[in-house]
């Protein structure tokens, strides 16, 4: 964290990167800002040749022997040169196109004009000589080593006109010789160790600046990729193999409310800082936490049925998990984002409770006109004329099929809130099927059609099961069959497995299901075709609950078709059931 | 319509708040032969149990003034109507509720949701043979 710190810190220096400088860190701004610092020092080398011709003016009008010198006036018209004409005339544009060109130039100058002065106040014994030293030194170290070598050359230029002039005007050959030869051995000397210790320095603070570049980069994608998972509006936290919270954004730190800073929660387990429950109970981690699965098996996974306790309140979650994976292939940790859907969840009860009310506020009526109708229908109270028995028989069946969407929607209302309960009891399942082949008789007849139930030659013993529930599923499975069958019959038949389970298949010889649809059928609100469906009734439930009551009762269930052939629904059921809620888990 | 003599008919209260319920199953046991008696809630419904000593009660439980249950509680600890088979017929699916109800004494437990009008009828008969 102090990291983040830091680099929030060094976002506001210009920092350069390759990967984030587009988000995070403005080439241009960074251009600028040395364009100005430029600007400031050619300002102060302009300030220095005032400085100097100020100085000269002094010594112009003190010392009479100066204006002899032509050194001087050079001196001058070098100060002025540079101030008046090259920043004037030149330096602003060229310290915007070409920073380190104009800073350059400006140093150039400043070097030939200190050392015409050292020349002018005596060579190598004026102190001048000594500040040209140290401006070499500073200019090699801080700009480039190749400055000694120009300015070298300039010096030894500048000495060789002196003593050129000099020996014609004066006759002081023998002292200018001595000065001469350890003028060049002293600044020769000086050069060359400048020279070495500066394309040494350079080159040392060519990698410092590249490491520190590449620190700079990494903190700025560290920066980045946090700020990114920051401003998400999802909750987002990242766990090591040790299972170590290592980083949660605010809006995680949102859902579970804690009062704790991020800092105190880093590197604790995660389940003690996001307590997942599953159905209020505490969650079996390795079995049935997505981050788990996406370290241990290296997938990503969601699940929406979990919640977290914050304070005891649950907050009910999605959460997703994808684990991250080094190059070797090995899970180092794994990522989860979680949306906090307690109001979804709210809203989703609230529908589903208004769905189970108005259902079985329907289902008084719907009784009501099924019972009075159905005495008419079986002409308990007197024989009905062919028209009428028709026009009653038609409204009966209609009254039937309402019933059966309401019962229908009941049970999804059921499934819904998780309040299928499954209530198991004895069951001969050879009598029930036969009492529920019975149950269809006149319809199967109305038809035109069979329905056959193939006893097992082998009695089968009693099962252990919610027998309520298993005539919901036959009862649409051959409901089904019916209704996709136009001739030919339907075959129920029952056998017991080997592992404990029985099996009850119901074939039909109806118009089949194509391939593709198979996988689809056993979805929420799927009908195969909407045009066999529009003569064919349905909600498009049924199959949705068959699946889910199986699956309560530990069962499977499954299907064989062919197109044109018919279909075969085939469903197991284990022996005795193990009363368990696990079946409720939504995916 | 069939079985119409006078002596051999039994009699059946239903207890149900509900009038299109009641309705029904009124007419639907009246075609079965029997002489049904209707009670409204489950105050009423005790004072004809005591009063006419019917063969079979069909009982309701969430009723108004006196609940199902309560009224159930009553009939099965009265020595005068203990013997009379309570069929609760109710639309309340909580496994408790059933359980409370065989406590109580009741002779059969259905759900309104999941029982047919036949089923109910053939319970009936069965439990009157």
């Amino acid at each position: 964290m102090k990291k983040v710190k830091e680099a929030e810190r060094n976002r506001s220096k210009p920092t350069p990167s390759l990967l984030s400088s587009a988000l995070f860190f403005d080439e241009e701004q960074k251009q600028k800002l040395f364009v100005s610092s430029v600007r400031r020092a050619g300002r102060i080398f302009e300030i220095l040749d005032w400085f100097i011709i100020a100085a000269s003016l002094y010594f112009f009008l003190g010392f009479y022997w100066f204006r002899l010198e032509p050194v001087f006036l050079f001196i001058n018209l070098l100060a002025l040169a540079q101030s008046l004409v090259y920043h004037r005339l030149f330096f602003f544009n060229l310290s915007r196109k070409r920073p380190g060109l104009a800073l350059n130039i400006d140093i150039l100058f400043f070097l030939v004009m200190l050392i015409l002065l050292t020349q002018l106040f005596g060579g190598i014994a004026s102190p001048m000589a000594f500040i040209y030293i140290v401006v070499l030194g500073i200019t090699a170290f801080f700009f480039s080593p190749y400055f000694i070598f120009i300015s070298l050359l300039l010096e030894f230029l500048v000495i060789y006109v002196f003593i050129l002039s000099d020996l014609n005007q004066l006759n002081f050959i023998s002292s200018y010789n001595d000065i001469f030869i350890w003028e060049i051995i002293l600044l020769g000397a000086s050069a060359i160790l400048f020279f070495i210790g500066s394309l040494v320095y350079s080159k040392q603070k060519k990698e410092l600046l590249r490491l520190e570049d590449f620190s700079n980069q990494l903190v700025a994608d560290k920066v980045k990729s946090e700020a990114v998972l920051q401003s998400m509006s999802d909750g987002v936290f990242v766990v090591s193999r040790e299972r170590k919270l290592l980083f949660l954004n605010d809006a995680a730190l949102g859902i579970i409310k804690s009062k704790e800073s991020k800092e105190r929660l880093l590197g604790h387990f995660y389940g003690s800082v996001f307590k997942f429950r599953i159905e209020n109970k505490s969650l079996d981690y390795a079995r049935d936490c997505p981050l788990e699965l996406a370290i241990t098996e290296r997938k990503p996974n969601s699940r929406n049925d979990l919640s977290i306790s914050v304070f005891g309140k649950p907050v009910f979650v999605i959460i997703s998990s994808a684990p991250i994976i080094d190059a070797a292939g090995d899970a180092r940790g794994a990522v989860a984002i979680i949306r906090d859907i307690t109001k979804e969840k709210e809203m989703e009860k609230m529908q589903m409770e208004f769905v189970s009310v108005a259902s079985h506020e329907l289902l008084t009526p719907i009784t009501q006109v099924q019972g009075h109708l159905s005495m008419v229908v079986d002409e308990k109270i007197g024989k009905l004329d062919e028209t009428a028995s028709k026009l009653v028989g038609n409204a009966y069946k209609g009254i039937k099929r309402v019933s059966r969407l309401v019962k229908d929607l009941m049970n999804i209302s059921r499934i819904e809130r998780g309040a299928m309960k499954i209530n198991p009891v004895e069951v001969d399942i050879s009598q029930f099927i036969e009492s529920v082949v019975r149950d269809f008789k006149d319809e199967v007849q109305s038809e035109g059609l069979k329905l056959v139930f193939n006893k097992p030659k082998r009695a089968i013993p009693v099962v252990l099961t919610d027998s309520n529930r298993l005539g919901e599923v036959l009862n649409n499975l051959i409901g089904n069959a019916l209704k996709f069958t136009k001739e030919g019959g339907i075959t129920i038949s029952l056998s017991e497995k080997k592992d404990g389970f029985v099996v009850i298949a119901v074939r039909d010889t109806g118009i089949g299901i194509v391939k593709e649809n198979i996988p689809l059928l056993f979805n929420k609100f799927y009908q195969v075709d909407s045009s066999a469906t529009r003569e064919a009734e349905g909600t498009g439930l049924g199959l949705y609950i068959s699946k889910t009551i199986i699956e309560m009762l530990g069962g499977k269930i499954w299907v064989e078709s062919k197109l044109g052939e018919g279909s075969t629904f085939y469903f197991s059921i284990p022996r005795a059931i193990i009363t368990q809620k696990k079946g409720l888990a939504k995916k | 319509m069939p079985n119409k003599a006078q002596g051999g008919r039994k009699k059946i209260l239903i207890v149900e708040d509900d009038i299109a319920l009641r309705n029904v199953y009124e007419m639907r046991l009246k075609l079965e032969g029997y002489d049904v008696l209707v009670a409204a809630d489950g105050e009423e419904g005790l004072s004809t149990a005591v009063k006419e000593k019917p063969s079979l009660i069909v009982l309701d439980l969430m009723m108004p003034k006196i609940s199902g249950m309560d009224v159930l509680d009553i009939l099965k600890s009265t020595p005068e109507t203990k013997k009379i088979p309570v069929i609760v017929l109710t639309a309340l699916t909580q496994e408790s509720v059933k359980t409370k109800g065989y406590v109580f004494g009741a002779d059969e437990f259905m759900v309104k949701s999941e029982s047919k009008l036949e089923e109910i009828v053939s319970k009936i008969k069965s439990l009157l043979k």
